[in-house]
């Protein structure tokens, strides 16, 4: 099973567009466990709820759709990924980050990129040894054309369809 | 953690300086659908409490972030109170163009008190991201000469009287420079 988390609140959002690609492109061969903070009503520092335990717990995949805020993911996804961090993670050996940044590449490394090195760093600490790190990030939103938002939904097919098993 | 806010607030306070302090227990770290609907439109700030912030961080000449770290980044609620308060019009500035323009120029001094589980050594591994969001993101919606100040606390839980006690001292040396 894989679970795919989404953390932004408008359904119109181009993130949640992107989080139905990732799901379309996953459920080809997989069962996909979708974990929308948001519709799921998900409260910031309480546990995680039963359904989010199983599927976390039956999940080696975990993929993270959101919109990156203060270089960070949203608060909701702090939050869910410190209660995340209780359970034991050590069965999770793929980590894929799929998020939209207003500002560009450049920029984003200048400000530290702190999401991706919470991602990659200190929650990857709590995963397999060996777990995978994956980055499918689109920069420069705010300002960018259909063209540059399409070829960003392909690279998400792209990526998880040679997962497909 | 209240000990360093206290001993902060008061040598602030001796220094002549107006201190507000936001306790953010029961504050609500996501921002919500309306918020998000309101971001990009003349008013993004739709709740009292958010806008009652936005006003004081607008008139602040100092702004200190005081937390403790978890999983090396910033406890959730404090990175929903940015979310949320730190909107277009308080932090930084969309311009016609898109571009985002630095907004935080009152600011003289930004300061970071934190307390790690970790020690120095896992917490450089695992990149700080809270130190990152506030000193160089939060950092660069401000003015080019803002002093910024990081205090830190590594493994905190077992730190002695002794050790705590150094850490409030430097609190207070620093607080008392700004």
């Amino acid at each position: 099973m894989i679970a795919a988390v989404l953390a932004h609140p408008c359904p119109e959002s181009f993130v949640a567009a992107a989080f139905e690609r990732v799901v379309a492109a996953l459920s080809g061969n997989n069962e996909v466990a979708r974990l929308d903070l948001y519709a799921d009503s998900y409260e910031p520092d309480l546990p995680l709820s039963c359904v989010h335990r199983r599927a976390l717990e039956q999940s080696s995949t975990l993929v993270l759709v959101y919109p990156t805020w203060w270089s960070s993911q949203p608060a909701i996804l702090n939050a869910w990924l410190v209660a995340a961090a209780e359970q034991d993670l050590r069965h999770i050996t793929r980590l894929v980050c799929v998020t939209t940044h207003g500002g560009g590449r450049v920029t984003n490394r200048v400000i530290g990129q702190a999401g991706r090195v919470t991602v990659a760093r200190a929650f990857r600490a709590r995963c397999a040894p060996s777990a995978s790190f994956e980055w499918i990030a689109l920069y420069g939103l705010d300002r960018c054309g259909d063209a540059r938002r399409q070829s960003f939904l392909g690279r998400i097919d792209a990526s998880f369809g040679l997962q497909r098993r | 953690m209240r000990a360093a806010q206290k001993s902060a607030t008061r040598v602030l306070e001796g220094n002549g300086h107006c201190v507000s302090v936001l306790d953010l227990t029961g504050f609500d770290a996501a921002l919500t659908t309306g918020e998000r609907r309101a971001y990009m439109t003349a008013a993004p700030l739709i709740e009292p409490v958010t806008q009652r912030h936005a006003e004081l961080v607008r008139s602040s000449n100092g702004l200190i972030f005081i937390y403790v770290s978890k999983m090396s980044t910033l406890p959730p609620v404090m990175k929903g109170w940015l979310d949320r308060i730190l909107v277009p019009g308080v932090s930084f500035v969309l311009d016609d163009a898109g571009h985002v323009q630095r907004g935080l120029t009152r600011l003289d001094d930004l300061v970071g008190i934190a307390v790690y589980g970790e020690d120095w050594r896992t917490t450089k591994r695992y990149r700080d991201a809270g130190r990152r969001i506030i000193l160089r993101n939060l950092r660069s919606c401000g003015r080019l000469g803002l002093r910024t100040t990081w205090l830190p606390l590594y493994v905190a839980h077992s730190a002695d009287a002794a050790r705590v006690k150094k850490f409030v001292d430097r609190i207070e040396r620093r607080m008392a420079k700004l």
